[in-house]
């Protein structure tokens, strides 16, 4: 952990992560599609709408795992200090947001024809929301200061303050009757068909491995960031 | 056999299953070029913060691409 603290020598494991996520990310791809779209069977009751699932699940889970490691990345900042956590906190929250907008997005174009609306105030949709606002609330607190660190300090302690959302988007579907379907893994067992697993496994691990090479990305541009902050100070004394 | 209109039509919900999959690859898609490109445009303005500047000051600027350099 804090032999990853030195940016550079995180981005030297970095350069050699990235080229294998990548391609991973681009075969998980390759098969996932066409199996969601093409090979695996309609819903009996959804019909091809279901196919709507194997984006919306997938985006739904790294909108909250986005924020589960913006919450972790800005705890281990805020208590030692770690300056990848944060930069790995920072990197992460324009892709979650990214990903909570395409499940609410996926998630109204599956409602109109299942539900007969795009959108209803219940827990889930709305505890949802609340997610993709919180990740927007993060990124302009983050540049809301003169101060970088000061910045980076009130977004971190945004993060965690709103990680109480996570469980609450999680349990909503238990706790509140909900016109969305209960949750598809549960300590019951699987409640999909079983030749609907493989193209949702992939889909989710396409979503992580693109996760990854983007946060490597990002992370790469902010020390980049900080170094030309450093040699801008250098310049001027 | 599956047949191509089959899979335009998606059952008669092409209108709702085709823009849930165009949208995840212009979100998908956007970010990365976006991320992408900033992390171009950094490395060039670092590189060219680094060159060293003609006239009397360009010692100190080459220290400070050597300062820069050593990781922050």
């Amino acid at each position: 952990m804090h032999a990853l603290a030195n940016p550079t020598r995180f981005l030297k494991l970095a350069a050699t992560i990235q080229p294998w996520a990548a391609g991973l990310c681009i075969l998980c791809f390759l098969f996932g599609l066409p199996i969601a779209l093409l090979f695996s069977p309609p819903d009996y009751q959804q019909g091809d709408t279901v196919r709507i699932m194997y984006i919306h699940v997938p985006a739904a889970w790294m909108g909250l795992f986005c924020y589960g490691v913006m919450a972790a990345g800005s705890a281990s900042y805020l208590i030692w200090r770690h300056p990848v956590a944060n930069m790995i906190a920072k990197s992460s929250a324009p892709i979650g947001a990214m990903f909570t907008a395409l499940c609410l997005l996926t998630g109204m174009l599956w409602g109109q024809p299942m539900w007969g609306t795009p959108w209803v105030w219940d827990a889930r949709l709305t505890s949802m929301l609340v997610l993709f606002f919180l990740y927007l609330g993060y990124i302009a607190l983050g540049g809301a200061f003169d101060s970088p660190e000061q910045g980076d300090k009130a977004a971190a302690i945004l993060a965690l303050v709103g990680s109480v959302n996570l469980p609450i988007i999680k349990f909503s579907v238990d706790w509140w009757n909900s016109l969305h379907q209960p949750s598809i893994f549960s300590m019951a067992g699987i409640s999909v068909d079983a030749a609907m697993l493989p193209p949702l496994f992939l889909m989710v691990g396409a979503f992580q491995l693109y996760y990854v090479v983007v946060v490597l990305m990002s992370v790469r541009a902010q020390v980049l960031t900080a170094k030309i902050r450093a040699a801008k100070l250098m310049r001027t004394t | 056999m599956i047949s191509l209109e089959a899979v335009i039509d998606m059952g008669g919900y092409a209108a709702f299953v085709w823009p849930a999959y165009a949208l995840a690859v212009v979100g998908l898609g956007v970010l990365f070029i976006l991320t992408a490109r900033s992390v171009k445009m950094q490395q060039a303005e670092l590189d060219r913060l680094r060159l060293p500047r003609s006239g009397p000051t360009s010692g100190s600027s080459g220290q400070a691409g050597g300062t820069a350099g050593s990781g922050t």
